[in-house]
């Protein structure tokens, strides 16, 4: 049971010019609820914030105005109360070749979230843990995968990695910022498939946000 | 969309090992040279002076060609040239390893904590880099020799260290900045990891091949340094490197009197140590840079069609 509370949220950024500096209005007066079990997605052209107000969800960046609220409390900027509050809303990233390491394995980048919110759980139960969540986004055979480094997987399996690792808390919210655009056309729809699943799985609030494209006439409409 | 999803599965379960790295790594025959030959010095630098006889030792059979008793001659004194080779290859080793270390240190502090920091820690650090990069090495270490009559190697190095490091440190500066800003940073901030963690963990790891090859190109730069530096007397007094060789070399007029024994071997030495230094440093940045890899001759001339299938070709199209 889940809410997120969005209230007049505005980001200004300082642009700096030598001595001179202005400010950039990203985001300016934006209100939205999420509840669980519930999909919201925010469309807009490129360069009209939804990103912003995907990094402002997720504490990435701090908002100027307005407030973030949890089940009616506003969101604690660290400690404890930041913890908790990443354990409930977490995060899609829109670029899946950009946002796994390419360092570390499949299985590390599962393990860490799993190990960060549940501090006490042995060795082998984050791996049991690894391998469901890797089971869950439709990655079999998952031990195989799980020693994989990203560079050894297509696009489509690194978005469905990120899934799992934004799964691995548990969380209430998944934020989901443009999931399928940088993915092959052919690919999309079993990711949004799989989200959509997903969330009727675990009574998920998603939000995500889609530029705008006007379709070719033949073509259907999809409102993502 | 069925078919995809399939392909690729199979291809997961395909090559389910990592490949070997190791045998790659030996078929780059840049590096392998650049190993041998480095290897091959480092040992005689930590083997030889235990060997070899003490080489301050006077004698009176002063310039005197390779001999059974003397491998490489001797001096204008009478002191063996192969056990000063010895000591000084330890010498310039030496150096080299500390500026190395102290590089290493210096740079990953000022570069990369202070970028991966930002704010006004990144300013301050930036503007210290800065300024350390425009100290000239040679004219300080001038000033400091006439202050100090009594250098030691660990001073000489201290101070080539401290002039050189800025550089380095810019560079991984400006590679940390857009590390910091990488989605997988940002994600791991999202699943809630400490700094120091992302800093360490999912940071510094991409900056391994970066760190490796400003380390030795730090090591190359020392020892030619100390070596120049040793050449025009400014060097440590009292020890053995190639540089101070050179510099008595030079001072006993072996050049004129043909003994090329006397400075062949450490010039030599310079020359294959810094060549195999390079050598490691090249195979170090096509590994980090691939598309490096096939920009050789060789290479270029292999995607060449050979003269038979030129042959077929012109009679196909014919």
């Amino acid at each position: 049971m889940t809410t997120l509370d969005v209230r007049g949220l505005g980001k200004d950024y300082r642009l700096r010019d030598g001595w001179h500096s202005s400010t950039m209005r990203a985001v300016d007066d934006v209100s939205f609820t999420l509840d669980h079990g519930r999909t919201i997605a925010l469309v807009g052209q490129s360069g009209s914030g939804k990103s912003t107000v995907a990094k402002l969800l997720l504490q990435l960046e701090r908002p100027t105005r307005g407030e973030i609220l949890l089940d009616g409390a506003p969101v604690a900027r660290r400690g404890a109360g930041l913890a908790s509050y990443r354990r409930t809303v977490q995060m899609v990233f829109q670029d899946p070749f950009a946002s796994l390491n390419p360092y570390h394995t499949i299985g590390h980048h599962l393990a860490r979230p799993i190990r960060l919110h549940h501090p006490r759980m042995s060795d082998a139960d984050v791996g049991k843990r690894v391998l469901e969540l890797l089971e869950r986004v439709r990655l079999t055979p998952a031990e195989n995968v799980a020693r994989r480094r990203p560079h050894e997987l297509s696009g489509g399996q690194r978005q469905r990695v990120a899934i799992a690792r934004a799964l691995a808390p548990e969380p209430g919210i998944l934020i989901a910022d443009e999931p399928v655009s940088m993915l092959d056309v052919s690919i999309r729809l079993g990711v949004l498939n799989l989200l959509a699943t997903l969330q009727r799985e675990e009574d998920l609030g998603v939000s995500t946000s889609r530029t705008t494209w006007r379709p070719p006439a033949t073509s259907p409409t999809r409102s993502w | 969309m069925t078919m995809t999803t399939e392909l690729s599965e199979q291809a997961i379960n395909q090559n389910p090992e990592e490949p070997i790295k190791v045998r790659r790594l030996a078929r780059n025959k840049k590096l392998l040279a650049g190993l041998l030959i480095g290897g091959a010095i480092l040992l005689f630098g930590l083997i030889g002076p235990f060997l070899t006889q003490d080489p301050r030792l006077v004698n009176d059979i002063g310039l005197a060609g390779p001999s059974a008793d003397h491998w490489l001659g001797t001096t204008q004194t009478g002191q063996d040239v192969l056990a000063q080779l010895a000591h000084g290859t330890r010498g310039s080793l030496l150096v080299g390893a500390i500026v190395g270390l102290l590089t290493l240190l210096l740079s990953a502090f000022f570069g990369v904590v202070g970028a991966y920091a930002g704010g006004w820690l990144d300013e301050l650090f930036s503007l210290f880099t800065n300024v350390m990069l425009v100290i000239p090495g040679l004219p300080l270490v001038i000033v400091i020799s006439s202050y100090v009559p009594d250098k030691s190697i660990w001073l000489v190095s201290v101070v080539l260290a401290i002039t050189s490091w800025a550089g380095s440190a810019r560079v991984l500066r400006g590679y940390t900045l857009s590390l910091r800003s990488r989605d997988y940073v940002l994600a791991s901030r999202v699943a809630g990891e400490r700094r120091w963690r992302i800093l360490t963990v999912e940071i510094l790891p991409n900056l391994i091949p970066l760190l490796a090859s400003q380390v030795v190109f730090a090591v190359i730069f020392a020892i030619l340094g100390e070596a120049g530096l040793s050449y025009l007397g400014l060097g440590a007094s009292g020890s053995f490197t190639w540089g101070t060789m050179l510099y008595y070399a030079q001072n006993g007029l072996a050049l004129r009197l043909g003994a090329w024994w006397w400075f062949v071997p450490p010039g030599l030495m310079l020359a294959l140590f810094g060549a195999a230094l390079s050598l490691i440093n090249f195979s170090i940045d096509e590994i980090i840079n691939p598309k490096l890899r096939h920009q050789t001759r060789a290479d270029r001339k292999s995607w060449r069609m050979s003269r038979e299938q030129l042959h077929k070709a012109k009679e196909a199209t014919l």
